[in-house]
């Protein structure tokens, strides 16, 4: 049997995806907490790894459970991203694309590394009902890595709020932020306060919105992967002569970018209008986050199945 | 002299007329000779050709000859010119350097006394009393001064007192023999014997140059070459013999032997010997680090451990592989009175404790060496080799004690103690108030006093800064920071500490009360090695460890990465 572990929601989500794929031979569950056992077991992040090293568990495969971001423009090393440190209890490394594919590589070329696309683009629903002018929106978790790791939120919503009106709003945001702080003075009670439907699942946005604003998410990736068109915030401390790849900045034309919030409106009209170039460029940056865009989780599956055997 | 005055007398005629007696003190040491078992003292009583200042006869000085015949059985001795006499003149001899007296003291407390402060050095200077014979004596200019000098035969010896201030500096003990002692030597060499082995050499040549002035006493050069035979002796008596420095056992020379001893190797009890192991290398159990090392692997581990080293320790069990520790389930809470009526019940809760029951956990540090390097390094190796081990084992040590506070436990009062789950820390906004609400609600009801950290934590608090003026926000974790000591301040009142395991744990960052989290060690550290008949190649510090966390639900964990 393969289990799986998750201690969050969102990794569920990523999980899913692939143990459904496996045969219900050696399909396992789903848990939140790891069990001893000398079963082969999979995660979606570096917490969950460690928690099954700690259990006991030596055949560990993680998963990639974004586009694979990182930043080692500026070397950071935190085992959360690929090519970090302490991810040597994996054994098995699973991909979108070859960006961290190439990091894990090198930091662990014991381990098996293996591109296969992202399972959890397999079961983002399409837009439903009629397209219109629903502008989504998201927000990072104020992250203490570095620059690029903190949320946009200061810089632009304000700028977003300015809006309310003039479209139909949807906000969410990273799970990690959404559920931060005491009830009623968490991130949806504030967009609440001004007007703005707050939305935590990203499937529900993907069936509603038909533009998502987004920061720095592997979620802005995943709604331009259904074809549909992204605005990129770009905050003042975002330093755009660091490199980190993929979002900062090789696919950071996945979407139109916004550098000045009081821009937010006309760029959002501009992705509407969603131009051929515009595609182009989407498809271009598509192109350096996954390497496949369909069948990840039977790909991911196949490769689980080689792996545990 | 400059020059011969006129006598102021005629000279004598018998009977001779002599003037009252003037008691002359010599101003140096006078006593010439001591036989202090025979109780005999030798005085020079004063020196010829020697101008002395008397205080009220002024300038004096005595010839050879000046006191004529001297009976000396008359002549009596006094210790200070006090009364009663304490000795009898046994002879008289005029001597070129001035008139010698010989004493016997009688056996009386007050001539102790004189032999005692002689010999001490304290009296050794001689007074003398005498009567001018009047018309003998004559005026001489001699250095610019008029001098009154007694040419011979023109003073009458009356008394000779000791004294410790004397007036003729010459005068002074001419040699002292000791109670046990035969034959004569220089005072001051006997009563200064080398005690630690060394000879004066100047002093002892002086005095036998001293003595060989003296042609008629050989018997004193005979008893000073036996001195001198006598002190030479002490000397080569007094000689240690270089033991070599106490060589010490080393912790690397122990981790050295025991690890060849593994590899198969015959380690020679020479050897072990000459590495001061012959009392610390044990042939039943080779690996169990003796308890002389105990403190020496302590301070290597004890640093290392930052996280346990701020939580409390306690006693291990005596045997067995489980920790049973006493777990208040349910804090007392005070009565309050129902409803208005005075004699209403009281509402109050008992306090109920159950019992947490923990599991040892093995705890390792290794390393990966080859049996050649083992039998082929050198001592400084294992120094380090010894390092790298104790501190692995520190690591592991602290990283099972975060994995257990992190997997928290059921109490026997099926009360589940979970660490909270804080998700991301933005240092920018904590949110202390959460985790400090966490650790006063749970069941340790303490509020939290540390806040552990992973290197990135540590990082990004120090880096943290206030979004529009970019100033720090934790100046004072910054400026605190060090190598060597980790972090230093406050977080909110939180100490911060700095802990390694954490970059290899799933959290980052830590919250709680200190003495939420116990501990315990097994007492018995093993150096072990996996194969040993084939080199032993991967060798472990191998110990045990009872992680406790208590009161683990009073603790609020944080990443800062997803």
């Amino acid at each position: 049997m393969i289990d799986g572990l998750a201690s969050a929601s969102h990794y569920v989500d990523h999980l899913g995806a692939v143990l459904a794929a496996l045969p219900p031979a050696v399909r396992g569950g789903i848990s939140e907490t790891p069990g001893a056992s000398d079963d082969p077991i999979l995660v979606a992040s570096y917490g969950d790894m460690i928690r099954a090293r700690d259990a006991g568990r030596t055949r560990i495969a993680l998963m990639e459970h974004g586009a694979g971001q990182s930043y080692g423009g500026r070397n950071v090393r935190h085992g959360s991203y690929a090519g970090g440190m302490n991810r040597g209890a994996a054994s098995l490394f699973l991909h979108p694309g070859p960006h961290p594919a190439n990091r894990d590589r090198a930091a662990y070329p014991q381990a098996r590394v293996e591109v296969v696309g992202s399972p959890y683009l397999d079961t983002l629903p399409q837009r439903e009902g009629t397209p219109g002018r629903v502008v989504a929106f998201t927000f990072h978790f104020n992250g203490a890595i570095c620059a690029e790791t903190k949320t946009a939120y200061p810089a632009f919503f304000p700028a977003i709020v300015k809006l309310v009106g003039k479209y139909e709003l949807l906000g969410t945001a990273h799970p990690m932020l959404w559920r931060k702080g005491r009830s009623g003075k968490q991130i949806a009670d504030r967009y609440r306060q001004y007007g703005i439907e707050p939305v935590e699942s990203f499937a529900d946005i993907c069936r509603r919105a038909d533009v998502l604003i987004a920061d720095n998410t592997s979620a802005m990736f995943a709604f331009a992967a259904t074809g549909r068109p992204v605005v990129v915030m770009n905050a003042p401390w975002y330093d755009r002569r660091v490199n980190h790849g993929l979002r900062f900045w090789d696919a950071a034309e996945v979407g139109v970018n916004c550098d000045d919030p009081d821009t937010l409106g006309d760029c959002i009209e501009q992705a509407l209008e969603d131009s051929p170039a515009q595609q182009a460029k989407r498809e271009a940056a598509l192109s350096l986050v996954y390497a496949y865009r369909g069948g990840a989780s039977q790909r991911a599956a196949d490769v689980l199945m080689d792996w545990a055997a | 002299m400059d020059a011969e005055l006129e006598a102021t007398e005629q000279p004598p005629e018998e009977p001779v007329e002599v003037g009252p007696t003037v008691t002359l003190d010599l101003p140096d040491e006078a006593l010439q000779t001591l036989a202090v078992s025979q109780r005999r003292i030798g005085l020079r009583i004063v020196p010829y050709n020697t101008v002395a200042v008397h205080p009220t006869y002024g300038a004096l000085m005595f010839q050879p000859g000046a006191f004529g015949q001297v009976d000396a059985k008359a002549v009596r001795l006094r210790m200070d010119h006090a009364d009663p006499p304490t000795g009898l003149g046994l002879s008289f001899e005029d001597k070129p350097d001035g008139a010698h007296m010989e004493f016997q003291l009688s056996k009386t407390q007050r001539a102790d006394e004189q032999l005692t402060l002689a010999v001490d050095g304290i009296s050794r200077g001689a007074s003398v009393g005498f009567n001018e014979i009047k018309g003998r004596t004559k005026v001489q200019r001699i250095d610019g001064r008029n001098v009154t000098v007694y040419p011979p035969n023109s003073a009458l010896l009356a008394e000779v007192s000791t004294t410790w201030q004397p007036t003729f500096p010459e005068a002074g003990v001419q040699y002292l023999l000791h109670a046990e002692q035969k034959g004569t030597a220089p005072m001051g060499e006997a009563q200064e014997a080398p005690t630690n082995g060394a000879l004066d050499y100047d002093r002892l040549t002086a005095a036998i140059v001293s003595a060989n002035a003296k042609t008629d006493q050989d018997d004193k050069i005979t008893k000073m070459l036996e001195k001198f035979d006598e002190m030479v002796e002490l000397q080569r008596s007094s000689f240690k013999i270089p033991q070599g420095e106490e060589r010490k056992a080393k912790l690397q020379d122990w981790v050295s032997v025991t690890l060849r001893q593994m590899a198969g190797e015959s380690v020679s009890p020479t050897e072990i010997k000459t590495l001061a192991l012959d009392d610390v290398v044990i042939g039943e159990q080779p690996g169990l680090v003796p308890s002389v090392f105990t403190a020496d692997y302590d301070d290597i581990i004890d640093d290392n451990r930052p996280f346990l080293e701020s939580t409390r320790e306690v006693r291990p069990p005596a045997s067995g592989t489980t920790m049973t520790l006493p777990i208040i389930t349910a804090r007392a809470v005070a009565g309050t009175q129902a409803g208005n009526a005075e004699k209403g019940a009281l509402t109050t809760t008992a306090p109920k404790v159950g019992t947490g029951t923990f599991s040892y956990k093995s705890v390792f540090g290794g390393a990966d060496i080859s049996v050649q390097m083992i039998l082929r390094a050198d001592s400084s190796f294992f120094d380090l080799l010894t390092g790298e081990l104790g501190e692995a084992y520190a690591l592991d040590c602290e990283a099972k004690a975060i994995t257990a506070l992190l997997a928290g436990y059921t109490d026997s009062a099926s009360v589940s103690h979970q660490v909270t789950n804080g998700g991301v820390l933005d240092p920018e906004d904590p949110h202390f108030g959460e985790a400090w609400e966490n650790s006063i609600t749970s069941t340790a009801r303490r509020a939290p006093t540390h806040i552990w950290l992973s290197g990135a934590a540590v990082g990004a608090f120090i880096d943290a800064k206030a979004p529009l003026t970019n100033a720090p926000l934790y100046s004072n974790l910054a400026a605190s920071f060090t190598a060597g000591g980790g972090p230093g301040g406050r977080l909110s009142g939180l100490i911060p500490v700095y802990v390694p395991a954490l970059d290899t744990s799933a959290v980052d960052v830590i919250v709680g009360p200190a003495s939420g989290f116990v501990w315990a060690e097994d007492p018995a550290i093993r150096l072990q090695a996996d194969m040993p008949s084939i080199g032993g190649r991967d060798i472990v510090l191998a110990g045990g460890l009872f992680p406790a966390p208590r009161y683990a639900d009073a603790f609020t964990k944080y990443t800062i990465a997803s």
